[in-house]
C-alpha cells in the first residue's frame, strides 16, 4: 500500500471513529474538564481516577473536542506518573509512553540510572521507553545488558538494541553465547535479523550447525532463516544424524551443564 | 554537554543585550548542544534556544529557522519556541500568518504545557501551552508589505569544489549497485535530497521523497537529451541498507531507473555531512534533528540549495534544474 493511501484511510479511520464516539443523541457528553481535575486529584479514590484515566483515554480519539483538554490531560498524566499509586502509575508511564512524552522518557531512564526510586521495574521501564525509536537509549541498553539484570530486562535492552547499527557485534556475540539466558538470544536474534538480515543467516546458520546448541533456540533460528526464504542446513540434532557424539550433545543439554533458563 | 550548561549559556545570552547573536549558531541542526540526545531533548533545548529571540533585534537573523520551525515542526516545544520568537514584531506577513495557522491546526492533537523559561526542570515547570504560544503570534498586526517575509542572506552556492570533494565517495543504491559519488554525477544535472527511513515526521522525508518521485516523472516527460539525475541519500546508512531503500521508494511511487536512485554511503556518512555542511543532527543510534534539504547540481559541478531551510515542490526543483542545464549550455 502505498504512503498517500494509508494516510487516507488513517484520516478516514479517524473520522469514523471521532463519529462513533459521539454519545447517542440525548445522552449527555462527559464532561472531559471534570475528569481531567478527577485523575489529577491525588486526595480522589484510585478507581475513580483509574475509571477518569480509562475515559480520558477512550475520549482522546474524539479529534477536536478533546484538543481543549489535551495539554492539562497530559499534565494530570505527568502528576499522576510520579505519584504513590502503583497501579494508577504505570497505567500513565503507559499512556505517556505511547505519545513518546519527553517528561516519562525522562523520569523513567532517570529511575533506571538510579537517580530516583524507580517508577516501575527495569523491565517495563525498558519495554517503554523501546516505544520511541528516537529515544536515545543505546548506551543504556548496553550497561543493562552487561549488569546483573534479570533475563526479562536484559531482552528488553536487547531488542531496543535492534534500532542501533553500532550494537550489531554485540547482539551477534550474545545470540552465540550459550551461557547466556535464551530469553536474551532470542531477543538479540530477532534484534539482528531487523539491523543486518544477511548477518542473522551467517550467524544462524552457526547455531543450527552447532550440535550443542540448544533445540529452542535452533527451532527460533529455524523458523525466521524459513520465513525469510533462506535455505537451511540438514538438522544437526544427534537425534536425527544419530551416532555417539550427538548422544553426548543430548546428555549434555539434559543434565543442564551449558546455558541458563533463569 | 549537560542540560544545566545549555541552559546556563541561553539564560546568561538572554540577560546580556549583546549576547542573543552568540545563540545564532545553535539553532543548526548539527549544533554540538544536540549531539548524542533523544529527538525530543533536542526538540526542548531547540524551542528553549528560539524563544530568546521574542523582541530581539536579532529576530530577523533567526527568521529563516523560525519560520523552518513553522512550516514542518511538530514538536510542541520547538513550535512554541518558534512562535515566543515572533513575539514583539511590529508585524507578520500573510506568509508568517499561514504558516502559524498550519502550525496549529498540526500540533493541536499533540499539545502539551511547554515551558519556555527553564529547561532543567523536566517540561513540569508552568507555562503555557503550543497552540496557546502560536495563537498569541497570530495577534501581531498584519504587515502591508509584500506579504512575504524578507530573505536574510545565506550561503546560495556551496564552494566551487563541493563536487570534486563529494566524488570519491562510495554509494550503494537501492538495488545494492555500488558506484562512487563522482561516477554517478559525472557531467549531468541532478537533484540530490536528503532524508532517513525512521523519519516519524510525514511533513519531511517521507514527503521528500514522495516528491523525487514525482520529480523523476516530470524529468522523463521533460524528454532531456541527457536526462538528469534524481537521487535521494540518506541520512542513516548503517541502518537503511539497500532493502529498506527499495521498500520505502516503492511505498513512496519512486520510480527507480538508472537516473533516479535512493543511495547511503557504503562507509561513513560524516564526509558528506562536512562537504555540504548538512543540517543532521544525530543520537545514539540515528537522526535527532534535521531540516529539508536538498540541492541543485549543474553539468559543470556547480551546487545550490535548491530552497534554503524551506519546502520545495516537485515544479520548483524541475524549474531549478532547467536553470542549470541552461546555464550549463550558456557557460558552454
Amino acid at each position: 500500500m502505498k504512503a498517500s493511501d494509508y494516510r487516507k484511510q488513517v484520516e478516514q479511520d479517524l473520522s469514523r471513529r471521532e463519529e462513533g464516539m459521539a454519545p447517542p443523541q440525548g445522552e449527555a457528553a462527559p464532561d472531559l474538564e471534570e475528569l481531567v481535575k478527577s485523575l489529577a486529584d491525588s486526595g480522589e479514590d484510585p478507581e475513580a481516577r483509574e475509571k477518569a484515566l480509562k475515559m480520558l483515554r477512550a475520549a482522546s480519539f474524539l479529534g477536536a473536542r478533546f484538543n481543549e483538554v489535551r495539554p492539562a490531560f497530559v499534565e494530570a498524566l505527568r502528576a499522576v506518573a510520579v505519584g504513590d499509586d502503583d497501579k494508577l502509575r504505570h497505567s500513565a508511564l503507559d499512556v505517556l509512553s505511547n505519545l513518546k512524552d519527553e517528561f516519562a522518557q525522562e523520569k523513567l531512564q532517570a529511575g533506571l540510572l538510579g537517580q530516583i526510586k524507580p517508577l516501575v521495574p527495569t523491565a517495563v521501564a525498558l519495554g517503554m521507553l523501546a516505544r520511541d525509536d528516537h529515544a536515545s537509549l543505546s548506551n543504556l541498553a548496553k550497561d543493562v545488558l552487561e549488569s546483573g539484570a534479570d533475563k526479562f530486562a536484559k531482552a528488553q535492552a536487547a531488542r531496543i538494541l535492534g534500532s542501533d547499527p553500532s550494537a550489531q557485534a554485540l547482539l551477534e556475540k550474545i545470540l552465540g553465547d550459550k551461557s547466556e539466558f535464551r530469553e536474551v538470544r532470542r531477543a538479540s536474534a530477532a534484534a539482528l535479523n531487523s539491523l543486518d538480515p544477511e548477518a542473522f543467516v551467517r550467524e544462524g546458520r552457526k547455531i543450527l550447525e552447532d550440535d550443542s546448541d540448544f533445540k529452542d533456540i535452533q527451532t527460533t533460528v529455524r523458523g525466521a532463516l524459513q520465513r525469510a526464504g533462506k535455505p537451511v542446513p540438514a538438522i544437526g540434532n544427534a537425534a536425527v544424524r544419530g551416532g555417539a557424539g550427538g548422544l553426548l550433545g543430548r546428555l549434555f543439554r539434559l543434565i543442564g551443564s551449558r546455558g541458563r533458563t533463569g | 554537554m549537560r542540560i544545566e550548561e545549555i541552559e546556563g549559556i541561553v539564560l546568561s545570552a538572554r540577560a546580556d543585550p549583546g549576547g542573543i547573536e552568540t545563540l545564532l549558531p545553535l539553532l543548526e541542526h548539527s549544533s554540538r548542544v544536540y549531539a548524542g540526545r533523544s529527538a525530543n531533548e533536542a526538540d526542548r533545548i531547540r524551542g528553549f534556544i528560539l524563544a530568546s529571540f521574542a523582541g530581539s533585534d536579532l529576530s530577523e537573523r533567526a527568521l529563516p529557522y523560525i519560520l523552518e520551525e513553522l512550516e514542518t515542526g511538530r514538536s510542541p516545544y520547538s513550535l512554541a519556541g518558534a512562535a515566543r520568537a515572533l513575539h514583539g514584531r511590529s508585524s507578520i506577513t500573510a506568509e508568517t500568518r499561514g504558516l502559524i495557522s498550519k502550525a496549529i491546526r498540526r500540533i493541536e492533537n499533540a499539545d502539551r504545557i511547554v515551558s519556555l523559561d527553564r529547561l532543567s526542570q523536566g517540561g513540569q515547570s508552568p507555562g503555557t501551552s503550543a497552540v496557546a504560544e502560536l495563537r498569541k503570534a497570530l495577534d501581531a498586526p498584519a504587515s502591508h508589505c509584500c506579504g512575504h517575509d524578507p530573505r536574510p542572506e545565506l550561503p546560495t552556492a556551496f564552494p566551487p569544489d563541493t563536487a570534486e570533494r563529494l566524488g570519491p565517495i562510495l554509494l550503494e543504491d537501492q538495488d545494492g549497485e555500488r558506484i562512487a559519488f563522482g561516477d554517478l554525477l559525472g557531467g549531468r544535472a541532478a537533484v540530490l535530497a536528503f532524508f532517513y527511513t525512521r523519519c516519524m515526521n510525514p511533513e519531511k522525508c517521507s514527503l521528500t521523497v514522495t516528491r523525487l518521485g514525482r520529480l523523476a516523472r516530470l524529468a522523463e516527460a521533460s524528454q532531456w537529451s541527457r536526462p538528469p539525475m534524481i537521487l535521494g541519500l540518506t541520512y542513516d546508512p548503517a541502518f537503511d541498507r539497500s532493502e529498506r531503500l527499495r521498500s520505502y521508494g516503492a511505498e513512496r511511487d519512486v520510480p527507480f531507473s538508472r537516473t533516479c536512485r535512493l543511495l547511503r554511503t557504503a562507509g561513513p556518512f560524516e564526509p558528506v555531512t562536512q562537504a555540504l555542511n548538512l543540517a543532521v543532527g544525530f543520537g545514539e543510534a540515528t537522526v535527532n534533528s534535521h531540516g529539508v534539504e536538498a540541492l541543485v547540481k549543474a553539468p559543470d559541478g556547480a551546487m545550490r540549495p535548491l530552497k534554503n531551510r524551506r519546502t520545495w515542490t516537485e515544479e520548483e526543483a524541475l524549474s531549478a534544474l532547467k536553470d542549470a542545464l541552461e546555464e550549463g549550455q550558456t557557460a558552454g
